[in-house]
This record gives structure tokens, C-alpha cells and sequence, in this order.
């Protein structure tokens, strides 16, 4: 395992912030670690570079016990969310810094020095700017020349703090998309923390979901999104209806004000997988009107309200089936959940 | 909560050692040995000094050259801040630049200008002489060049801080009908408050600590056209040291109550 | 052009009306004295030998002062804003001393302090070292009136100077003192260098504070003002016109620099 992490526990006063994680992190994997402010990633991230010392647990990298060694000894590559470009050097100087800094010892000489950044700016696609200072640059130029002079002292593995979170939208899904395939290119293991899931889902080969500083799931983007683990990570990852019910003989009711405590349950259906009719379809379906629909490029989301005292339902379906039911504000029609999913301690899985 | 990487513990030693060392000799040693020249003595000479005739008078001047100088350049300031923060036109930045050119100017020279405006050799020299008015070696000369030097105090307080404010909450107060004065007094004034008196203090113990502009404008006619400071210094001359000091120590006072004030005045300005 | 806000025909006025009466007169009135004389005359006073050596050791101790300053003054910024020792507030406060303190109170302090029987002079006469009455000692004076102005330029330059840098650098295998060489440093260079020139500026035309310690022998330890002084009492109002008017255009360019320093500096520490 390339980067192994055993029980890391750490506190910021009575602040809690990890509480037992351990992760395993395989060569070549792109990871990422998700999950809402506060949640814990980034400072498993900083514990890892050596940036914060763990009350705690051991940080192993290819077996060897790295938790007392310096930042400066761990041999790894961090990128962080605002670039920490120093700003009285050019990008040149900027790249060459890792290397420039080694001892004289194991100083490799000028030229190759000039070689290496050389390369690395070609690789960022970023050679015609090595002279310029870095507020001459775009926020997307400066977040490739981070990465180039974090590779240059070639790391072991790449850490990115929210890498693109300072950046817009279009620049951010550019450079997602140009992350995937450096990494393709170098095989070089990398742990990127986000809050936002989409991107989490895009990039990475493995999603370590993180809630209130332990490590919830750990999965394939798939897996992640298909079978979460928990209720929090399920809302986590994406839109969510709740419904309200009561479980018997392994299957749901709908009891939006359920009396009895001992069995009851909430379901979660995401907005695609609600089917919309005028008519009741099963016994599973609920009675609601529409309040409010939008188009969302090829679908359409509806917001309604539950005419049984259940509450407000967001739905998803094609633009066809709108038009198909030509609805309109204040109808009355039937939602019926085609996939429940019921997080607890006697029932997991779905019905 | 201090992030940054912590530094070995030589170079803090060192750093903190040659810090409070260089802080230790320039400014505390000398600030305690003003207390300690002028109640070498004990506390009633201190107390002699202080209450000397040609002090009271020195103290008297030191106030007239302040009030005299003080509410001007804060009126002044007040416009000036107004008129470069709220407006913009041409000249703009030339204005600010002459705004801050008497914090450039060597004192004497702030002195010098008006003995060459107004004293005996000086342009309105003879007209003044005609009718009996005396500016220079007098209380109208030290106002002036004491206003001269303070010139740009309180100016200079309030324009950083009415600029970070901006504009808009006066022009919402202009679109809800209010006039000029106004919207100075509800709008603008509580904001700046803090600012303002600060600047105020700043302005006065310049006012009242001045010595090189009065010193060339005042004659050093004890008694009549002395400020405290030029007060100090005659008796230094004079070898009358515990004297000095006790005048001194006034000023000290002064000016330790300055930056006890900007301390609380900052807490408030930081919120 | 109608303008949303009011008040400005009314503040204009005041503004440009209280300067062009305060400053703008008066300081013509000396330029205009200067210019009046003959060219040859002009340059006869200026390259007299007591002119220039006291523009020598005007210049010369306000540079050596500077120098000084920005060598201590970034030690004290980086320990009162990254060590936080106890009583670093009060620290702090005293940084405003020279500012706030009267000239005159700061001239006569040193020079007991630094006399042969002062606190100080007395440890180092044995030490064959005489600060009263020599260059060392105007240096001394400048370098308590200058302290504030290095110190207050580097010091919010430090509190917003961002960890990360330093954790990049860390992480990239730089030690602390190649982190604190390479990266900090550079990146204060800007500050001081601005801090340093605005000292200098003030400390060439100081008076007060100074007057007292130099001894003020001609063509040794008499600086600029205390000459523009001696020929006014002289009656030398041409003379006396001619250095001011030349100090003041050295002052006029210093404080241009100053301030194109110091709005790069704003500008990149806003970004």
C-alpha cells in the first residue's frame, strides 16, 4: 500500500476534528477525499504532508513509519487551494525552487535543473510564460504552475487542497478535466481533497467519504453514489426526498405521521427516481400538487407539496414525459418512488 | 491561532533578545529617564518647575497655539476627506499630494515661511509694522506655523477611512431626500467617529509638542511667546535641568496619553 | 456634470482655500524669494563649504539612520507579530513613542542620557566612544525619530503575509532559515525599502531632536536646519531662503517617491 493511514486522531482545542480515520491508498490511485467543511479532509490531508502532528496514529508511506518526520523530509508534493506561489520570483524560479533548495550534496546541477523545469512547463502547456511573475497570471495558469513546482522535485505522491476551488466554474471543469489526464500520464499516486461531489465523482478512482472526521465510505465513484453506506452520505452525494413511514413484514409504508415509534422509518428517493402520474399507480404512490416546475437542460424539475401532510417533493423526469402529461401549477397528480433506499440498524438496503 | 511554520528556537532567542534589546535602548530607556531627571530631586522641585509662573505662561501658549490650530485643520480635514473620498474629478490625486507636503517639510523651514511672509524684511513686513500688527513673535505667528505643521493630520486620518467606507450609504441617504449637512451628520459622522477623534488627538499632541516651526517664529521671548517645549529648552540652556525635565515630563504625559488613546481608539476602529 | 452627492462646490472651496492661504503662499513666497536671485548668487550660497557639509551631515546621518532602522526595525515587526510575547501590546504602543513624543523632549533626553555622565555615555566613555557632540550622536537622535516608520511599513505586511507560503516552501524541502532567506525576506524587501525611504525623509529636515545632542559645530555636526536658523538670526534671509528652497525640492521628490512606494506596496499587498 502506497500511503497507509492507521488510527490518526487530532483536536484543535475541544475541536474534534479526527476522530480514529484510517484509509489505505493503493500505487497509482487517484483519490478523493469528500465531504462537507468540517468534515475532517483537509486536516487528514495537512496530517499526511506533515503540516499538522496527529494527538494520535501512524502515517505510513510504502510501510515506513513517516508520522515524526518534517514536511520538509516527506518527499511530497502539495498543491494548496490559493497556489502559494511566491511572488517575487518568476515561474522559472518558482518551479526550480524544490530543487534549488537541496543541499549541496544532492544539488543536481544547473542545467539539469533548467531542464527539469523546461520540461514540467511543457507538460503544464505553460512554456511561453517562464519569465512572468505570478500576478501576471490567470488563476488557471497559476494552479498549473503550482502543480509543475510541486512535481519538480519529483514526490513520491501529489496532495491537492480543494485545488480548483478558488476558480470559475468553466476554468475549474477545464482544469478537472486536464488533472485526469496528467494523472493518467504519470501514474503517480495523488489525494485530492473537495467538498463538491460532482467533481469527486468525475475524477477520482477511489471516493473516501468523510463525515464529522471519520472516514464514512470508501468506494468507487459508482459504488459511492449507488450504494452509500449511510443516510449522510447518501444525502451527502447528491438531491434527496425524504418520506416519512413506518417498516412492516419488510416493506414500507407510508405514514407521513407515524404514532408508533418502535418501527419507524425514513426512506430516501433521489428526484430521477420518482415516477409522476395523474393516477395512483400502486400502494406505494402519494398523493401531491404542483407547485413549481423549471427546465434543467434536458429535464425538468418539479417541486411539490404532498397533499397528505408529508411535505415538499423535488422530482425529475424527461422532457417528454412533461409534455406528455402537460402539466401545470396547482394539478393534482400521484408520485410514485420507483427505488427507496432505508438506512438502520435492523434495515439496510433498499426495497 | 498562529499557522505559520514555527521557527528554531536560536533564531527566536535570538530575534526576541535583539528586539527587545533595540526597543530597550531607543525608546524605554530614554522615556524612563525623563521621570527620573525630573523628580531626581524629589517631588517638590518637580512641583516648583511645574508650577512656575513662566511655566503656566508656556502652558498657556501651548494651549492657544493648539486651540488656535486644532478645530481649523480639523475642519479642514473633515472637507478635505469629503471632498477627495466622496467625489472624484480632475486633480484628484494632486490634491492628496499637496494635502500631505507640510508632513514633508522640515519644521524650520515651516517656521521660516512666514517670517519671510510676514516678519520685519518680509512681504507684508512693512504694512504689518504700519499699523502696529505684530505675527511673527507673537501668538498669531506660533498658530500659524503650528497649524502649518498639523496641517495634514486629521486629513490624513480620515481619508483612508471614509475611502474603504465608500459611497454607498450616502447616496442611499441623498436618494431618501436628505441634504448635505445631513447626511454628513447621520450618515457619514457615526461612521468615522473613532477616526476623527483620533486624528484629533494625533493633531494636538503634534500641536502641542511643536518646537522647531515656533522656535524660529516665536522670538523665545519668555514669558510672552513660549510653548512648553521651547520653555524646556531655554532651561536646559540654562543648565536648569530638573526644571527641563519637569516640563519634559508634562510632555511626556502628552504624549503617553496619545498612544494610550490611539490603543483604545484602535480596539474600537478594529470592530 | 450633475454629481449624486453634494457638498462639493462648498468643500472644494474650503479645501483648496485653506490650502492655497496655508501652504500654497506661503511656500510660494519662498520660492519665489529663491528664485528672485541671481543664478551665480544662488549657486555661491549653496556651494559654500558650511552649506554643503551640513547638507553632508544632513544627508549623510539621515541615510546612516535609515540604514539602522531597516536593519532593527523588520527584527521588531517579525517578533511582536509572530512571537507573541507577554507585554507585546505595551511593546507595540511604544513603537508610536517617537512618533507622539515632542522633539524637544526626545533632544534633551538623549543628550543627558547619552552625555559623558548620562546613563549611558558613562558606560561608554571608558570604551573611548563619545556619542555627545559628534555625527554618532545625530545618528542616535534619528534613528529614535525614524524607529516608527520602518516598523509600522513591515508590520502589516507581516500579519497578512499568508502560512502557506511558507508551508509551500517547507514542503518543496526548503529549511526554515532558506524558507525565511529565500521566501520571507524578498517578500519584505518592498516594506522596508519604503519604510526606510519615508524615515529618511523625515529624519533630513528634523530639528528638534537633534539640535540639542549635535553640539552643532560648523562644518562637523551642524545639520541643515539649525543653518537656515543661524542665518535668520543673521539676518541672512537670502541665504537662509536659498537652502530651504533647496531642502524643501529634496523633500517635495523624496515624498513623490514615498508615496508611488507606497501605493505599489498597497497594491500588492491588496492581491
Amino acid at each position: 500500500m502506497s500511503i497507509s493511514i492507521r488510527d490518526l486522531d487530532k483536536h484543535f482545542g475541544s475541536f474534534h476534528a479526527l476522530k480514529n480515520a484510517s484509509l489505505e491508498i493503493a500505487d497509482g490511485e487517484l483519490v478523493a477525499l469528500l465531504g462537507p467543511s468540517g468534515s475532517g479532509k483537509t486536516t487528514l490531508l495537512r496530517s499526511i504532508a506533515g503540516l499538522e502532528a496527529p494527538d494520535s496514529g501512524q502515517i505510513l508511506f510504502r510501510g515506513a513509519d513517516a508520522t515524526e518526520s518534517r514536511p520538509q523530509d516527506r518527499a511530497v508534493g502539495f498543491v494548496f487551494q490559493h497556489y502559494a506561489l511566491f511572488r517575487h520570483m518568476t515561474v522559472f524560479e518558482n518551479i526550480a525552487f524544490g530543487l534549488r533548495v537541496r543541499p549541496k550534496k544532492t544539488r543536481p546541477p544547473e542545467e539539469e535543473i533548467r531542464a527539469t523545469v523546461t520540461e514540467l512547463l511543457k507538460l503544464v502547456q505553460l512554456e511561453w510564460i517562464a519569465d512572468r511573475h505570478p500576478d501576471q497570471l490567470s488563476g488557471g495558469q497559476r494552479q498549473r504552475v503550482a502543480l509543475a513546482r510541486a512535481l519538480a522535485p519529483k514526490p513520491g505522491f501529489l496532495l491537492l487542497d480543494e485545488p480548483f476551488g478558488a476558480l470559475d466554474t468553466k476554468v475549474r471543469k477545464e482544469l478537472r478535466r486536464w488533472l485526469r489526464q496528467l494523472h493518467d500520464e504519470l501514474g503517480m499516486t495523488s489525494l485530492f481533497v473537495t467538498h463538491d461531489q460532482e467533481e469527486a465523482l468525475e475524477l477520482a478512482d477511489k471516493v473516501v467519504v468523510m463525515m464529522d472526521g471519520r472516514v464514512e465510505q470508501v468506494g468507487t465513484p459508482e459504488d459511492v453514489y449507488d450504494n452509500p453506506v449511510s443516510a449522510s452520505v447518501y444525502q451527502f452525494l447528491g438531491d434527496v426526498n425524504l418520506f416519512h413511514g413506518r417498516v412492516a413484514e419488510g416493506s414500507f409504508l407510508h405514514q407521513p405521521h407515524a404514532p408508533d415509534e418502535s418501527t419507524q422509518a425514513t426512506a430516501f428517493a433521489r428526484p430521477h427516481e420518482l415516477e409522476v402520474d395523474r393516477y395512483l399507480i400502486s400502494d406505494q404512490s402519494v398523493p401531491a400538487v404542483l407547485l413549481h416546475s423549471y427546465a434543467l437542460g434536458p429535464k425538468v424539475r418539479l417541486e411539490l407539496r404532498r397533499t397528505d401532510g408529508g411535505g415538499l417533493v423535488e422530482a425529475e423526469i424527461t422532457r417528454d414525459r412533461h409534455r406528455e402529461l402537460s402539466l401545470v401549477a396547482g394539478d393534482a397528480v400521484w408520485i410514485t418512488p420507483k427505488h427507496l433506499r432505508i438506512f438502520g440498524p435492523d434495515v439496510g438496503g433498499s426495497i | 491561532m498562529n499557522r505559520h511554520p514555527q521557527d528554531p528556537p536560536l533564531l527566536r532567542a535570538v530575534a526576541i533578545a535583539i528586539a527587545l534589546g533595540f526597543l530597550g535602548l531607543v525608546v524605554i530607556v530614554p522615556l524612563v529617564s525623563v521621570f527620573a531627571q525630573a523628580f531626581s530631586k524629589g517631588v517638590g522641585p518637580w512641583w516648583a518647575a511645574v508650577s512656575h509662573p513662566d511655566t503656566l505662561a508656556a502652558v498657556r501658549m501651548t494651549l492657544i497655539a493648539a486651540l488656535g490650530s486644532v478645530p481649523l485643520n480639523t475642519a479642514f480635514g473633515i472637507s478635505a476627506a469629503w471632498l477627495v473620498t466622496k467625489h472624484r474629478f480632475p486633480g484628484r490625486r494632486l490634491l492628496l499630494s499637496l494635502i500631505d507636503l507640510p508632513f514633508s517639510v522640515s519644521p524650520v523651514i515651516s517656521g521660516l515661511v512666514f517670517i519671510l511672509l510676514f516678519g520685519a524684511q518680509g512681504w507684508f513686513g512693512p504694512w504689518l509694522q504700519e499699523h502696529d500688527l505684530k505675527i511673527v513673535f507673537a501668538w498669531p505667528g506660533m498658530i500659524l506655523a503650528t497649524a502649518f505643521v498639523t496641517f495634514p493630520f486629521v486629513a490624513r486620518e480620515l481619508i483612508p477611512l471614509m475611502e474603504e467606507m465608500g459611497t454607498r450609504d450616502e447616496e442611499a441617504a441623498v436618494m431618501l431626500g436628505a441634504g448635505g449637512w445631513d447626511t454628513f451628520r447621520r450618515v457619514t459622522l457615526p461612521g468615522i467617529r473613532w477616526g476623527l477623534l483620533y486624528g484629533v488627538i494625533l493633531c494636538n499632541a503634534r500641536a502641542m509638542g511643536e518646537f522647531g516651526a515656533v522656535s524660529v517664529v516665536s522670538g523665545h521671548i519668555r514669558g510672552e511667546t513660549n510653548t512648553l517645549p521651547l520653555h524646556a529648552e531655554i532651561l536646559y540652556n540654562e543648565y536648569d535641568f530638573t526644571g527641563a525635565f519637569a516640563v519634559a515630563s508634562l510632555l511626556t504625559l502628552l504624549a503617553a496619553a496619545t498612544v494610550v488613546a490611539k490603543l483604545q481608539l484602535e480596539r474600537k476602529l478594529s470592530r | 456634470m450633475k454629481r449624486t452627492l453634494p457638498g462639493f462646490r462648498f468643500t472644494l472651496f474650503i479645501t483648496v482655500g485653506w490650502l492655497v492661504l496655508l501652504v500654497g503662499i506661503p511656500l510660494a513666497g519662498l520660492f519665489l524669494r529663491a528664485a528672485s536671485l541671481p543664478l551665480r548668487e544662488l549657486v555661491g550660497i549653496l556651494l559654500d563649504e558650511r552649506t554643503l557639509s551640513a547638507f553632508r551631515v544632513s544627508f549623510g546621518t539621515a541615510a546612516m539612520a535609515a540604514a539602522i532602522n531597516a536593519i532593527f526595525g523588520p527584527v521588531v515587526a517579525w517578533t511582536l507579530v509572530r512571537y507573541r510575547i507577554p507585554g507585546h501590546r505595551i511593546l507595540d504602543a511604544l513603537i508610536d513613542i517617537p512618533f507622539a513624543l515632542p522633539t524637544a523632549v526626545a533632544g534633551i533626553t538623549l543628550t543627558t542620557l547619552y552625555a559623558e555622565t548620562g546613563w549611558i555615555g558613562s558606560l561608554l566613555a571608558p570604551l573611548g566612544v563619545r556619542v555627545s557632540y559628534t555625527q554618532l550622536g545625530i545618528v542616535v537622535a534619528l534613528v529614535f525619530v525614524g524607529l516608527p516608520f520602518v516598523v509600522r511599513t513591515v508590520q502589516p505586511v507581516l500579519e497578512d503575509f499568508p502560512a502557506e507560503t511558507e508551508e509551500a516552501a517547507a514542503l518543496l524541502g526548503a529549511s526554515r532559515w532558506q524558507t525565511l532567506f529565500r521566501v520571507v525576506l524578498p517578500a519584505l524587501l518592498p516594506a522596508i525599502t519604503t519604510g526606510a525611504l519615508l524615515s529618511f525623509a523625515r529624519c533630513v529636515g528634523e530639528y528638534g531632536s537633534v539640535v540639542f545632542i549635535a553640539g552643532n559645530m560648523p562644518n562637523e555636526t551642524e545639520i541643515l536646519p539649525l543653518l537656515i536658523i543661524t542665518r535668520l538670526e543673521q539676518y541672512q534671509y537670502t541665504e537662509a531662503t536659498a537652502i530651504a528652497a533647496v531642502m524643501l525640492l529634496v523633500s517635495f521628490a523624496l515624498l513623490l517617491l514615498g508615496n508611488r512606494f507606497q501605493a505599489r506596496l498597497a497594491g500588492k499587498v491588496s492581491r
